[in-house]
Order: structure tokens, then sequence, then C-alpha cells
């Protein structure tokens, strides 16, 4: 009878030990943005686990991820861009290659699902006269109605893998990275038109772009994965339409204040050790200024994003970590000295935008 | 009964090591059985067997639904039939733990993980799992290089005096839309001389439907793009001159394509992947005994694996993404066992493998080469046997040397590996024992460790798992009482994993290299109770518990947010339960699994919580006997009874209820 005992003692532990974790959601109400910014977490994949949060200037403190608290389900797999445009955010979510994949549009103020638009693949957001332009690895950018939040019109790429862009004028530059396969372009988009008019070569892995207020357009070029020593950042003239030269830095993130480019880059050298890199370079004459423009020896492990708050010169880098676990915020005076780290509250960091009242 | 009782103490007490072996076929089941648990109750190191009888009464299609119901265990699955099913043990994860066929081990050089959907529960006689090692000597060196062993052993055709030819055939029918017709047919050559075919063909749909929770909302979904074609072929002849003297050859085929319904992605689409798969080996092992103190055993292999992985999204710009990949190993194995006293056994083994590898065309494929690899083991192992302790100790030597025909700086290993194992019975009458081991082993980088990450990592030192037990064994038969045969054990263990190789991103998401970043120690328990009980009138019931108590933490020091934290996919509390009854022809099964909360990524949040599940399976079964030689089986299986929705890997979600029904008919 002794077995028996043990038996049942045995069979009650196994039904006690398997019950669930009581632990519940954590809790989040909407908030009213004020001052502060919002994080983008791009998640991992194929973990739906892309999340929206707000870092408040005022309480200093980070959001719970804000989607989940107003809609009750879950943002999405792979957010890669959002922008605050008008009262709306807008995010893009891809989901791999077999995909259905969304273009989000939520209400800033209570961030609510206004709009689920399908794109397919959708990569970089930017606005431009009451429009919203997507780029797609289906190649093409398609240009979105504002009021309708519904695709006006798709603009054809003849490159590959359209990625960031950036609008100076009447023209958007967009960056052809390759996509699935290989590319080292940019296009070139007349926004009266909606067309294509010119491809400008500017290197492999092309990735991010942005423009500066004399014109020029900066492009960050990853290299081709097996010769990372090929990155660096192509410089084109916008009068021209045509590449005016190159400055060679690691690069793969770029932001922009008073003239300066703040540049991170996370590439393999030959060693197989991750070769990180936050080079500084002065517009004006396209000269490296700092190698490391960050000053205090803060390592990041993985710089996912880089944002400069346009108000007071602070530079955030969005540390993805490994993917696995919550990243980071670091931010860091223009002199390059941490200033402040929060957690990101969700996997893979990828952006920030700034609000103020 | 008394008589078949007397035939098993003598056993048991003369020689329990290794009356398991040649005996058994003399033997009714029920004896058999009573061996076979025992002897798992007495081994130097922890070992659980599933039976045939046992197996039988599993529900489930293949090797890795009836693992779960070992302790220790985790089964990664990815859910439905043509789901990726790998197992890990004490959570070493997969590539610890080696799987044999017929006494020679599988392998896959590219990804170190052996795909247990892959062979089907049809013509199995025995599953047992080790840790460490098999306990007996006479083994390939290979064997002592895991942490852990699966042992697979398909079923050796047995015939009386005047059969010459034996047929089974079943075909199996039920969700998924599976169809599963099997032959298998057994030829008594000469009287030394036995051949088996056993094939089996696999045909379902795959699809379900599903409920996961998105956010704190229920969804619905619909396993698609999940079908699978399946057919294997297991030829098996074996020349028995007598129990000394056994020469045993298998050929295996195994030919699948299926479509790779991926995890759900809440702005995905449907799957566009597919997955062709062909794998082929030929083996032959002589087991002879020269002397009573003298025996040796020479094994050989050829293998041959064929994968073709075809993605045909529209996103690519060739409007596909191909992967064809090709594997060789050659194998050759000798051991040579000699016991000089009759209290200590000695054995030499060497082993020795080429592997080579062979891609086509993609970008991935021309950047991993044509890699291969030259693998020599030596094991020298030695055990010494007293009145109440029995000792084993052993080391392995690993050598090998990497070839790549890329310019990569490939490296060449060699390490020695040591285990000892005692155990040990303080009382002469008390069935208790007291078990320990240690063994210090290590798995080498996979080919796709090495090269198919985005960077290579050519450099990638091997991964260590260092593991201790220390356990209790009672196992005891009784006569006319109410339990009749008890069979506990209770294992506690620590493994320290160093060096583990873990992905790490690369220059974007979709791109990751591998490093020798990880660290983890484990700490558990493993619970194991087998029942049998005296029949009732005609009804006869077994019973067997298991419980798997574990904490595997991550000690790398490298992110503070994830020190100390649970690792992934693995639940502290895990448990399994059978009832097995017999009632004249009818008999009756009910399986369940129990698993704790897990968290999916390093980071032990709730927003990487993955919940806790448990699933309750039954079966029944009606048993004809037609005629002296023909018999009829029915077997209905109702399996996941209460519909629980669940997901074992994040996103992959796991079939809710389903049934199936097979006839299995023999002459």
């Amino acid at each position: 009878m002794k077995h028996y005992k043990l038996l049942w003692t045995l069979t009650a532990s196994i039904f006690l030990a398997s019950c669930s974790k009581n632990d519940s959601a954590p809790t989040q109400t909407a908030i009213q943005p004020a001052n502060g910014f919002f994080i983008l977490n791009q998640g991992g994949y194929p973990d739906n686990n892309s999340s929206l949060t707000y870092y408040d200037f005022t309480t200093n403190s980070v959001s719970n991820d804000l989607y989940q608290a107003a809609n009750s389900k879950q943002l999405g797999n792979l957010a890669q861009d959002f922008i605050i445009y008008g009262s709306k955010i807008y995010i893009t979510l891809n989901g791999g290659t077999s995909a259905v994949n969304t273009l989000a549009v939520l209400d800033v103020n209570t961030q609510k699902l206004l709009k689920s638009d399908t794109i397919n693949v959708p990569r970089y957001i930017v606005s431009y006269n009451g429009k919203i332009f997507v780029s797609s690895w289906d190649n093409n950018v398609y240009e979105i109605d504002t009021a309708t939040y519904s695709v006006d019109k798709k603009i054809p790429v003849s490159g590959v893998g359209p990625e960031g862009m950036a609008i100076v004028g009447s023209s958007l530059y967009v960056a052809n990275s390759g996509g699935y396969g290989t590319d080292s372009t940019v296009s070139v988009i007349d926004l009266n038109s909606l067309t294509e008019i010119k491809k400008i070569q500017v290197g492999y892995g092309a990735s991010r772009v942005v423009a500066n207020a004399n014109g020029d357009v900066y492009v960050t070029c990853q290299g081709n994965y097996t010769d990372t020593s090929l990155s660096h950042v192509a410089v084109i003239d916008s009068k021209q339409n045509a590449l005016k030269t190159t400055v060679n830095v690691l690069a793969s993130q770029i932001d922009i204040y008073n003239n300066n480019a703040f540049i991170s880059a996370i590439i393999y050298d030959a060693n197989y050790n991750s070769a990180i890199a936050y080079p500084e370079i002065d517009l004006s004459g396209n000269t490296i200024i700092k190698q490391n423009f960050i000053t205090d020896g803060t390592k990041i492990t993985y710089p996912y994003g880089i944002d400069v708050d346009a108000q007071n010169g602070n530079i955030y880098v969005d540390d993805a970590s490994t993917f696995s676990q919550n990243g980071s915020i670091y931010c860091f005076t223009e002199d390059g000295a941490l200033k402040f780290k929060t957690s990101s509250n969700g996997i893979g960091p990828c952006k920030i935008v700034f609000v103020r009242s | 009964m008394r008589q078949s009782l007397i035939i098993f103490l003598y056993l048991f007490f003369s020689s329990f090591l290794h009356a398991q072996e040649d005996s058994s076929h003399h033997l009714k089941e029920v004896e058999v059985k009573s061996i076979k648990s025992n002897y798992a109750a007495q081994s130097i190191t922890p070992v659980q067997i599933l039976q045939h009888s046992e197996i039988q009464n599993i529900n489930g299609n293949n090797i890795a639904d009836a693992a779960r119901y070992f302790s220790g265990v985790q089964i990664k699955d990815y859910g439905g039939i043509g789901g990726l099913k790998t197992i890990s043990v004490r959570s070493l994860g997969a590539n610890h733990t080696g799987v044999s066929y017929n006494g020679i081990f599988l392998n896959d050089a590219q990804n170190g993980q052996i795909d247990l959907g892959k062979f089907s529960l049809d013509n199995v006689e025995q599953i047992a799992l080790y840790n460490a090692q098999p306990a007996n000597l006479l083994q390939t060196a290979r064997a002592f290089s895991y942490a852990s062993v699966l042992e697979l052993k398909t079923i050796i055709p047995e015939f009386n005096d005047r059969e010459k030819i034996k047929l089974k055939a079943s075909f199996n029918t039920g969700s998924f839309g599976l169809i599963n017709p099997s032959i298998t047919m057994q030829n008594k050559i000469n009287n030394k001389l036995t051949s088996s075919l056993n094939t089996d063909w696999q045909k379902a749909n795959g699809e379900y439907d599903f409920t996961y929770l998105n956010g704190s909302v229920t969804e619905k979904g619909r396993r698609t793009n999940a079908n699978i074609n399946a057919f294997h072929a297991a030829y098996n002849l074996r020349y028995h001159v007598n129990d000394s003297n056994v020469v045993n050859v298998d050929a295996y085929y195994y030919h699948s394509q299926r479509g790779l319904p991926g995890a759900i992605i809440l702005n995905g689409g449907k799957g566009t992947q597919r997955y062709w798969d062909d794998n082929f080996f030929a083996q032959a092992i002589w087991r002879k005994k020269l002397s009573p103190k003298s025996e040796f055993l020479i094994n050989g292999k050829y293998n041959y694996v064929y994968n073709h992985y075809l993605d045909t999204s529209s996103f690519y710009p060739n409007g596909k993404d191909e992967d064809i990949f090709r594997q060789n190993e050659f194998y050759v194995s000798a051991v040579y066992c000699y016991r000089p006293f009759s209290f200590a056994q000695l054995a030499y083994a060497s082993d020795l493998f080429y592997n080579n590898f062979f891609g086509k065309d993609s970008s991935f494929t021309k950047q991993i080469g044509e890699p291969a690899r030259l693998t020599i083991l030596n094991n020298i192992s030695a055990k010494l046997f007293f009145d109440r302790i029995e000792i084993e100790g052993n080391l392995l030597s690993t050598s090998i040397q990497n070839y790549s025909d890329k310019s990569y700086n490939v490296r060449s290993y060699q390490a020695f590996a040591p285990t000892v194992a005692l155990v040990y019975q303080p009382i002469e009458n008390i069935p208790l024992r007291i078990r320990a081991f240690y063994k210090n082993i290590f798995r080498i980088p996979t080919f796709n460790d090495l090269y198919y990450s985005e960077v290579p990592n050519t450099t990638l030192k091997p991964e260590y798992a260092k593991q201790y037990n220390i356990g209790l064994t009672w196992m005891q038969n009784l006569v006319n009482t109410f339990l009749q045969n008890i069979s506990l054990t209770a294992d506690g263990y620590y493994n320290h994993v160093k060096d583990m190789i873990v992905a790490r991103p690369g220059t974007n998401i979709g791109r990751w290299s591998m490093h020798n970043d990880g660290s983890v120690d484990i700490k558990g328990i493993d619970v194991n109770a087998k029942l049998s009980f005296l029949p009732i009138g005609k009804l006869s019931y077994s019973l067997n518990a298991n419980y798997t108590f574990q904490k595997a933490l991550n000690m790398d020091k490298t992110y503070e947010q994830t020190y100390k934290n649970q690792i992934p996919y693995m639940p502290k509390n895990f448990g399994s339960f059978n009832i097995q009854a017999n009632y004249l022809s009818f008999s009756f099964a009910y399986n369940a699994v129990f698993s704790g909360y897990r968290y999916a990524l390093d980071q032990n949040l709730y927003s990487n919580l993955l919940q806790a599940w448990h699933t309750q399976d039954v079966l029944f079964s009606y048993k004809i006997q037609s005629s002296k030689y023909s018999s009829w089986r029915i077997v209905f299986e109702l399996n996941n009874l209460f519909n629980k929705q669940y997901q074992i890997v994040w996103y992959y979600p796991m079939p809710g209820r389903n049934s199936k029904i097979g006839l299995y008919w023999n002459i």
C-alpha cells in the first residue's frame, strides 16, 4: 500500500506542477503623447512580436506595448519603419516571403488602428504633400492617400528591393537594396509625374537615404555580404542627379543634425567579428570628423537604428541586442557622452520618432 | 505461470545484464517485459525502454510520439504529420542526442539533427533512451560520443519450425487526410537465414483547424501547405548461426516530399515552401563470440542524404529560391571485448567515418561549398563487477579533420572525453540500487554551423556538455500481491554546457552567424514509475508515469537581462502518464503528456511566454484470431481528447482533437 501512496503523490505532483503560469499580460492604457518619443520594436521572425512603445521625457519612463493595449491584438510581424504624419502613425510590417503584408494606420492619440492596408513586403515610409510613399520589395513605390489610407498609385521601380527614401524638391530618391537579390543603384522618381526618371549607380547594399538642406542626398551602402570593405556613404547631387562623391566609412543607419551626419554600422570583418562603427561626417565638405562619435566608451551590442533629436541634437541609438531579449535605447549628447539609457520594452528597436507638445 | 517465474528469476540472478538479448525469444511476451523493465532499473546508466507491446498502445505515427513518454525528454515538434520533430534530452539540445538504428548511428553532418517524424512506429521492436551511453561495452566508439542515445531496434522475424513466410499488412486512415498502408514480409530462407522487408507509404494533406491567441483575442486559423507524401522501405537480412555468431544487414530507403506550412504570420500569407527528402543507407554488423572470454563486433555503413528546398515566392529575383544538398557518409567500426577475469571486462572500439557534402547553385550553397570531414574515434572502456557493485569507465578520443574547397580557415579537433559510472546495491536482499555517472562530452560544429551562416565562422569550437547524475532505483517482483512488478527510478542531475554554439544576428535580421557564446547550467530530477498489477479476473493492467523537473539557466554573463533566465523551450515541469489494460481480446490505453509553461526567447518575460499544455489520448484495440496462423487487429485512436489548442514551438500550432483507425492483418 505504501507504493499506492507514492503513486498518488507522484500523480498529484505532475498535475500541480504542470499548472499554467499565472502571470497576466502587463497592463497599459493609451498614452497622450506630449514630450517624448515613440519606439518601434521590429520583433523577431516569425514571432509576431512587433510592438510600439513610448518614452516620456517628463516621467523618464517607457511604456509597454501601446498597440496591444489599444487594439487587444498584436501589431504583427517584422515592423520595418514608421512615421507620424498629421495625427496618424503609419507603420510598415513585412512578414517575409509568404507575404500579404500591411501598412497599419493608427491614431496618434489613441493608438487605435484605423486601417490596415495590404502591401507586399512594405519597407520604408516618407510623406509629401498630403501623401505617404511606401517602398516595397515587390519593386514598387506605393503612393497612399492620407484621407482614405488606400493606395492611390503604384510606381514601378526598375531596381531590386526598393528600401530607404528621401525627398528633395519634387524628386524622391529610393535606394535599391537588392532585396532578396542584389542591386547597387538609387532610383529617382519624379513626384509630379509619379514615374522613375533616372537610376544612379551608388554601390552594393544601398539601404538608408537622407537629404540635407543643400539638396545633397546621402545613401548608406552596406556592401554585398561577401566584401564588406565595399561599405560606404554615397553622396548624390540632386541638381545633377549624379553621384558626387563617396565617403569611405562603414555605414548602415544614418541621420542628420546641423549638417553633420551621424552614422551607425554593424558589418562583419574578415575575422568573423562584428565591426561596429559610429562615424560622423561633416556634410559641407563630406569629410570624416570622427570615426566614432561615441566618446565615453559605451558599448552597444547591435546598433539597429539612429535618430537625432532635431530640437537639441541628442543622438539616439537603438540597440537590438540579441533579438532574444528586449532592446535598449541609448541617448548621447552631441559630444558623444551617454546621457541616459532605457529599455525599449520590446524586441529589436529599429526607429524612434519624437513628439513635442 | 510459476514455471515462467522460475525461468525469470534464474535469468535475473544469473546474468541479468546479458539475459535480455539472447534469451528473449524463448520466453513469452509477459516475461520479456518484466526482464526488460528490471534491466532498466539495474542499468549502470539510466535507461528507459519501450517494447513493441507498449509501443502498440501508444497513440501516434512516429518515434517522436513514443519518445515523449521518456522522462527528461523534450520533443521539439513543429506540428502535424510533416512537421519536424527533434529530441532534446535533459535540455542539451538535439545535437547532443545520438539516434541509432539497429546498432549503427544515423547522422546528418549538415545540421546534426535527426527528424524523428521520419521513422514510423510500424516495424519497431524497441525504443530505448540511455543517458550518457548504453551500458554494454560491446558498442561502437560512436555510441560513447553523445550526451545521450536513443536506440531504435526493428522487429526481428521469428518463425516456428513449419513457418516459411509471414505477411503483415496494415492500413491506417483518419484525420489530416491520412492514408497509410504498410506491408511487411518476413521470410525464413533456411534455419540460419531470415529476411524481412517492411514498406510503408504515407499520404496526407496535413491540414487542420486551430485557434491561437493574438494579444487577448482568440483567432481561428487553418494549417495549409502541409501535405506530405512519404515512402519508406526497410530490408533486413539476418544470418544467425547461433547466439554467439550473428550477421545483421540492413538496407533503408526513405523518400518524402512535403509542403512547409511555416509559422502563423499575423500579417503574412500562405506558405510557398516545399521540401524533398531522400535518405538511403546500407549497413552490416557482425557480432561473434570467439571464446567465453572474448567477443568482437564489426560494423560498416554507407549513408546518402538528398535534400531539396524550394520557395516559389514571387519576391525572389528568379521567382524562386532553391537549395539542393547532398551528403555521403562512409563508416567503419571494429570493437573487441575481452573478459580477463570474471570480475573485469575490457573493450576497445575504433570508428572511422568520412562525411562529405555537395550543394548546388544557390548563393548559400555556393558559400558552403563542398566541405568534408574525417572523424576517427577511439574508445577504451573497462567494467568491473563485484557482488553488489559495478563500475564502468571509458575514455573516448576524437580526432577530426575538416576539409573545405573554399579558402576557409578550417580547423581540426582533437579531444579526449571521459565517462565514469557505477551502480551499487547497498543491502543484499533489498532491491534498492544507487547509480551515478559523470560524463564530459562535446558536440562538433555541424557543416551548417561552420559554413551556412551569413558570415561563416569556420573557427567555431566544439560545444561541451558536462553531465553529473546520481540516482536511486527500486525494482521488485512480487508474487500474488496487488502490485506484481515495481520499477521506480529517481535521478538527480547537473549538466553544464560551455562554449554553446548560438546564432547571433548578422548585418540584418535574416542573416545570422554562429558563435561559441552560450553557457547553460541545468539542474534536474527525473522520476519514473512503472507498475504492473495483479490481474482482476481477466483484466490485466499496468501503469507508467514520468516526471521531470528541471532548471536550465542561461549563465552567459554578457547580457544582464537574460543571465540566470530559463533557456528557451525548456519547461520547468514535464510529465507523462500511461495506463494500459487488456481484457480478453480488447485492449485499452490512456496516454497523457503534461508540459509546464516555457519561454520562446532568452528573456523570461510575459511577452515571450508559451503557455503550459497537456494532451490526453485514448486507444482501443480488438484482436481477432481468425485461424491458427492469421489474426486481425483493429485499432482506434482518439488523440488530444479535450481539443487542447497549444504550441510547442512559438506560432507553430499543434493539432487539436484528431483520430485514426487502423486495421492490421497478420498471416
